[in-house]
C-alpha cells in the first residue's frame, strides 16, 4: 500500500502557541485515515497546512513525492487534494449545480477570449463541466436539488454538497473536516456507505471527526493528536483498544465505543 | 444568448432603434450625447468587470482612459501611423500597465486597494501634466485626426457614432459572454467565498488580475474613442474625479449586472445637460445620488428594473395559471 500524502515532522506555531508540533504520518492509498483528538488538538490546523491555507513553520508535506511547500490552495487542489470545511463553506448565493461546476472547471483549458467570443471550444468545455457536475450530484443523490440556491439547504445537505464539490475536483486524496457532525443516525449510516464507495473508487480519505463510534466503524487507520502532538497511531481496531488513548482523550470506555 | 429568445429580439430592436437615431434625428447635440454614452459604456463595462464582478474597487479607470487617449493620439499624430495601430496601442498599453501594477496592488483588499489605485491615478495625472516632451503638458496634443478604417473615414459625428456603438456593443457582448462562462462563475465564487473558491481550484489572483487587465483595456479603447472624437487630448479629463464619477455611475446603475454599466453610462452622460446653470454643483449632486441610491436601491437601477420585470412576469405567470384553471 503506497503512501499518497506524507507529513514529515510538520510544525505550526502561531506566535508562542504551538498548534502542531513535529507531526509525522502518512495517508495511504485505498484507505480511510482518521485524525482524532480533543478540541484544540490541531486537527483543523493540520488540514489547513496540507491544503495550502497556512504555511508550516517547519517540516514538510508532500504528495506522491512532490513537496507542497509554498503551494497556494488552488495548486494543492490541482495536484489532487480535495477538501471540505468544518463549517460548510458553500457558495451560498449560487445554485447547487453551479457550486459543483466551480470545482469541476479548473481542468478546462479554453481561454477567456474563447469564452468572451463564445467559440466552440469554450462551449464544449462548458458542457463537459456541467455533465461532470451533474454526475457528482447524482452520486451524492443531490441531483433533484441542482437548481436550488446552496445557501438555503439544511446543514446535512450542505455537507454532502461540499463532498460533491470536492469530488468534482477529481482528488486522489479527500480531506473531510467533521463530515458527521450534526447528522442523524440514518444520515451517519449513509455517510459511512458513501465513504466506502469513495474509497472503492481509489480515493484516499483523511477524516477529522469527533464522533468516535463513527470513526472506529469507518476508518481503517487512526492518528490520535493531543496538544498538537501525535499521541498514538495504528489500525482502528488497535487504537480503539488502547487504554491510555481512551481513558485520557476519548473519555469513553472501550465498551462504549463498541456498543 | 438564444437567438430566438424574447430577450434577444428586444435587444435587437433596442440596438436598431439606437442605430437609427442619426438617420432620423441628425441633431448634432443628440448624436454627440449618444457618442459619449457609447464611450462611457465601453469604460463602465470594464469597471463593472473589476468592481462589480471581481469585487475590487478600482479608482484608476480614468488613468487607463487617459493612457489610451494619449497612446492613440501620439501614434496617429507624432508617429503618423494609421488609426488601427493607435487603437491597438490604446488597448494594449493600459492592459500591460494593469498587468504589471496589478501584481503588487491586487494583493491589497478593500480600502487599501482603493487607496493604491487612487495613488496610481494621481501619479498618472502628474505624468500627463509634467512629461511635456511626450504629452505636451497642460496644452496637450492637438489635431488628433479623424479615424479611418479600411479606407472608410469616420469624419462626421454621424459616422463616428456608428464606430463607437459597434465597439460598445462588441465590448458589452464580449463581457456578457465572459460573465456567463466559467470565468463569471469563478468570479461569483470568489466574491461569495474566496477561501472555498481557492480550495476548489480557482486561481483567485489570476482571476482578479484578468479582470483588472480587461477593465484597463476597455478603458484604453474608450480613451482612444474619446481622443479621436474631440480631436485633442489634455490632462484635465483624466483626473481622479473622473475615476470617482465612473465608480458612481456603475454603482448607481447596478454593480452586479452589465446593464448597470450601460444604465450608469447613460445616466451620467445625460444628467449634466439637465443641471444646466447649476453645473458647478455637479459633484454634490452625484454624491447625493450615490448616497440615496445606496440607501434605497443597493442593487442600482438595474436591480430595480430587474425586480419590476420579475414582478410583472410573476404576475403574468400567475394570471395565465389562473386562466388555465
Amino acid at each position: 500500500m503506497g503512501a499518497a500524502l506524507v507529513l514529515d515532522r510538520v510544525s505550526k506555531a502561531f506566535g508562542g502557541l504551538v498548534a502542531v508540533s513535529n507531526l509525522s504520518f502518512e495517508v495511504a492509498e485505498n484507505r480511510i485515515t482518521a485524525l482524532i483528538g480533543p478540541n484544540g488538538a490541531g486537527k483543523t490546523t493540520t488540514f489547513n497546512l496540507i491544503s495550502g491555507l497556512l504555511p508550516p513553520t517547519s517540516g514538510s508535506v508532500s504528495f506522491a513525492g512532490r513537496s507542497l511547500t509554498g503551494m497556494l490552495p488552488h495548486q494543492v487542489c490541482k495536484i489532487g487534494i480535495g477538501r471540505s470545511f468544518q463549517t460548510p463553506q458553500t457558495f451560498g448565493e449560487m445554485s447547487v449545480l453551479e457550486n459543483v461546476m466551480v470545482a469541476a472547471q479548473w481542468r478546462a483549458n479554453s481561454g477567456f477570449l474563447a469564452a468572451g467570443l463564445r467559440l466552440a471550444r469554450s462551449l464544449v468545455d462548458e458542457r463537459a463541466i456541467r455533465e461532470e457536475a451533474m454526475a457528482q450530484l447524482a452520486f451524492l443523490k443531490l441531483a433533484h436539488l441542482a437548481e436550488r440556491r446552496a445557501g438555503v439547504l439544511p446543514l446535512g445537505q450542505q455537507r454532502l454538497l461540499e463532498i460533491a464539490r470536492a469530488l468534482a475536483t477529481r482528488p486522489k486524496v479527500l480531506l473531510l473536516d467533521e463530515p458527521a457532525a450534526g447528522l442523524t443516525q440514518a444520515e451517519l449510516r449513509d455517510l459511512r456507505k458513501l465513504l466506502f464507495e469513495i474509497r472503492a473508487r481509489g480515493i484516499a480519505i483523511l477524516l477529522v471527526e469527533h464522533n468516535m463510534r463513527f470513526v472506529f466503524r469507518t476508518a481503517d487507520h487512526v492518528v490520535v493528536l493531543n496538544f498538537g502532538q501525535k499521541l498514538a497511531e495504528g489500525a482502528a481496531a488497535d487504537i480503539a483498544k488502547d487504554e491510555s488513548v481512551i481513558a485520557a482523550y476519548l473519555g469513553q470506555s472501550p465498551e462504549a465505543v463498541h456498543a | 444568448m438564444n437567438l430566438r429568445s424574447p430577450r434577444f429580439v428586444l435587444l435587437s430592436l433596442a440596438i436598431l432603434a439606437i442605430g437609427l437615431v442619426p438617420v432620423f434625428f441628425p441633431k448634432a447635440f443628440l448624436v454627440t450625447l449618444l457618442i459619449f454614452v457609447g464611450i462611457y459604456i465601453v469604460v463602465c463595462t470594464g469597471l463593472s468587470l473589476i468592481f462589480g464582478f471581481a469585487g475590487q474597487l478600482s479608482l484608476t479607470q480614468a488613468a487607463f482612459y487617459g493612457i489610451g487617449a494619449y497612446a492613440s493620439a501620439l501614434i496617429t499624430t507624432r508617429l503618423a501611423m494609421p488609426y488601427w495601430m493607435g487603437l491597438t496601442a490604446a488597448a494594449l498599453l493600459p492592459g500591460v500597465v494593469a498587468l504589471v501594477i496589478g501584481v503588487p496592488i491586487l494583493r491589497l483588499r478593500h480600502f487599501y486597494l482603493a487607496m493604491a489605485t487612487l495613488a496610481f491615478s494621481e501619479i498618472m495625472t502628474v505624468m500627463f501634466i509634467q512629461e511635456i516632451e511626450i504629452t505636451g503638458g497642460p496644452t496637450g496634443i492637438t489635431h488628433v485626426p479623424s479615424p479611418s478604417l479600411f479606407g472608410f473615414s469616420f469624419d462626421t459625428p454621424e459616422r463616428y457614432f456608428y464606430l463607437v456603438w459597434v465597439i460598445a456593443l462588441g465590448v458589452v457582448l464580449f463581457s456578457h459572454n465572459l460573465i456567463e462562462s466559467r470565468f463569471g462563475r469563478a468570479l461569483r465564487a470568489i466574491s461569495d467565498n474566496e477561501i472555498a473558491a481557492g480550495a476548489m481550484g480557482v486561481n483567485v489572483t489570476a482571476m482578479k488580475s484578468l479582470m483588472f487587465v480587461l477593465s484597463a483595456v476597455f478603458a484604453g479603447v474608450g480613451g482612444s474613442l474619446y481622443a479621436h472624437f474631440v480631436s485633442f487630448v489634455n490632462p484635465d479629463p483624466f483626473a481622479v474625479s473622473l475615476s470617482v464619477l465612473l465608480v458612481i455611475m456603475v454603482a448607481v446603475g447596478g454593480v452586479k449586472s452589465l446593464w448597470g454599466a450601460v444604465l450608469g453610462a447613460i445616466f451620467i452622460t445625460v444628467l449634466p445637460s439637465f443641471l444646466g446653470a447649476y453645473k458647478q454643483y455637479s459633484m454634490l449632486v452625484y454624491g447625493l445620488i450615490l448616497v440615496l441610491s445606496l440607501m434605497f436601491m443597493p442593487a442600482g437601477i438595474a436591480g430595480v428594473v430587474g425586480a419590476i420585470v420579475r414582478r410583472l412576469r410573476g404576475g403574468a405567470a400567475a394570471e395565465s395559471a389562473g386562466r388555465a384553471d
